[in-house]
């Protein structure tokens, strides 16, 4: 894998009205880089057009090379009820085969970490309709990470899940990013946006706003400006760091 | 697959060879005997197997790749197209052969076969492959091609209308080996080109973003995998007529006992949906004595109540 990973000046379209302006993106191996920004500011479509997904109406330009490797996590994920977990996570590797095949012992291994680290054994045999919301996006992650990609792009991998699991999966990315993977991920989970990033980029209006390290990029002003009202910290005893919106205005 | 299974079939296929309305053959002369199971049963047997197993292994597919369990192998109207060059034949009067087929399956065909294109040229003005739109396409193709064929029966003869009737429902009376040996090479050559897209196959089962982002090109998969079954459902039609219900309810039937895998379901589903077929052709021609009822007629009523009844005992 190339020591840093570049995207440049990809840019999302309607007909001749931009949905995301021209932006570069860059990020080194093993990093995290969090996508932050209001609803409808453009994070999805330009998460879907880096991983290269056909977008209705929609044209993309870049200028980056194509042979890296993505696995990509939409926001939704399509999941079809009655496969069950296992094969979901067989067809996942499908990147990784010249030719269809079934998976190889060694990847056998690797799909019993995930789902240790997950916490997610014993679900080989249950239908994807039969799963809860959490436990179907733990699959979804796990089955993203499982693909090998180099790039790893998920959008709202936090959304649905409780804060023990959303724990779970901070440690679980955490543990990858080690192994060298780079991640691109949009959230609305400021509390471990800050505690994972390596680095933000703040999009609003389809526009990047800010874009730098996590001590120069990631606070109030930044936060304020880019959703318009007021940003708090807090910093707990523990160390962790809190952003909450103001409530200066809001009648509670 | 196992071993049971393809003893079970060829016993059922042998079954359906030698059981007829002439009964077990005993007192009969042997050389009238060889003609009617030779010339007769074996072909037809042959020639219901091979539809049957086009017809499920395609609406599988369609299952899959419009991920709609009320896809078959008709939903982009490749029957009504097919229908309708068959009926123009009839309408036309046209008798006769032509490279090795008869004027109304070459019609059929070669109606099935513009009916795929026109859906297909029709996504490349879109310049979108999207399933919703294929079927919604399909549909009005359909409802098209039905009207022109309710125009041709208006406009012709009683005897050429009850013969379009008859072709529409279904019929696998008129059986030689040439109509074995045209849609064996289909049948076979398709079932084992969709094997081979099993991987891309499973994949567009989840979903087309879910296969985009892992690799596959969904667009190329797509059309490839239209164009192989559109060739094995319009010989089917074409030498058959457009027999309802097994390409949609015998994938069900194997999907709840195979699962979903492709490499697990496909072939158990040509094996499955061909003996169907035969079996129901062989209550077709000995229900009633004299008469061989259309073997379309037959697959609805008794592929109706048996699947409902699947459907019942599932929880």
């Amino acid at each position: 894998m190339p020591s840093k990973i570049e995207v440049k000046n990809i840019s999302v379209k309607v007909g001749e009205c931009f949905i995301v302006e021209p932006v570069d993106i860059s990020l080194n191996k093993a990093e995290f880089c969090f996508l932050l920004g209001p609803n409808g500011s453009g994070k999805s479509s330009l998460l879907k057009a880096i991983a290269g997904i056909r977008q209705a109406n929609l044209t993309v330009s870049q200028e980056s090379s194509s042979s890296l490797s993505k696995a990509f996590l939409p926001q939704e994920p399509e999941k079809p009820q009655n496969i069950t977990v296992r094969d979901y996570f067989h067809f996942s590797r499908y990147p990784q085969m010249s030719s269809y095949r079934e998976l190889s012992p060694k990847e056998f291994e690797l799909l019993e970490e995930i789902l240790n680290d997950l916490k997610l054994k014993g679900f080989e045999e249950r239908k994807l309709g039969g799963l809860s919301g959490g436990e179907w996006k733990k699959v979804c992650i796990a089955s993203v990470i499982f693909q090998g990609a180099d790039l790893i792009i998920l959008d709202e991998p936090f959304q649905a899940l409780d804060q023990v699991v959303k724990a779970e999966v901070a440690k679980f990315l955490n543990k990858w990013r080690k192994l060298g993977r780079s991640f691109l991920i949009a959230s609305h989970d400021l509390f471990w946006s800050y505690h994972l990033c390596d680095k933000v980029i703040f999009l609003k209006r389809g526009h990047l706003l800010f874009e730098g390290g996590k001590s120069d990029t990631f606070h109030e002003e930044t936060l304020a400006q880019t959703f318009d009202i007021p940003f708090n910290k807090t910093i707990a005893e523990d160390g962790s760091v809190y952003f909450s919106p103001s409530l200066k205005g809001i009648d509670v | 697959m196992s071993k049971v299974a393809v003893v079970v079939s060829v016993l059922v296929l042998m079954i359906c060879v030698l059981l007829g309305q002439e009964g077990f053959l005993y007192s009969i002369k042997p050389e009238v005997r060889d003609i009617i199971l030779f010339k007769l049963r074996l072909p037809r047997v042959s020639l219901a197997f091979l539809v049957g197993g086009s017809l499920g292994v395609c609406g599988l597919v369609f299952q899959a790749i419009f991920r709609n369990s009320l896809a078959s192998p008709y939903t982009l109207g490749v029957a009504s197209g097919g229908a309708f060059g068959a009926s123009l034949a009839i309408s036309l009067g046209l008798s006769g052969s032509f490279l090795f087929f008869d004027s109304i399956s070459l019609f059929a065909f070669l109606g099935a076969l513009i009916t795929i294109a026109f859906i297909f040229s029709f996504g490349y003005i879109k310049k979108s492959f999207n399933p919703n739109q294929l079927i919604l396409t399909g549909v009005v193709v359909s409802f098209l091609f039905s009207s022109s064929i309710l125009l041709l029966h208006f406009f012709s003869n009683d005897f050429s209308a009850k013969k379009m009737i008859q072709w529409t429902l279904g019929d696998l009376s008129i059986v030689s080996f040439d109509r074995v040996l045209h849609i064996l090479p289909i049948a076979f050559i398709g079932t084992f080109l969709l094997y081979r897209k099993r991987g891309p196959l499973n994949l567009l089962l989840v979903g087309p973003v879910f296969a985009q982002s892992r690799g596959v090109k969904v667009e190329k998969e797509l059309k490839e995998v239209f164009l192989i079954s559109s060739f094995m459902i319009g010989a089917s039609v074409a030498l058959v007529g457009p027999i309802s219900f097994v390409g949609l309810i015998l994938p069900h039937i194997t999907k709840r006992l195979w699962g979903v895998k492709f490499e697990r379901v496909l072939l158990p589903c040509f094996l499955l949906s061909g003996l169907f077929l035969c079996v129901c052709d062989l209550i077709s021609r000995v229900v009633m004595a004299q008469v061989t009822l259309p073997v379309g007629i037959v697959t609805s009523v008794i592929g109706a109540p048996f699947f409902l009844w699947v459907l019942l005992k599932e929880n």
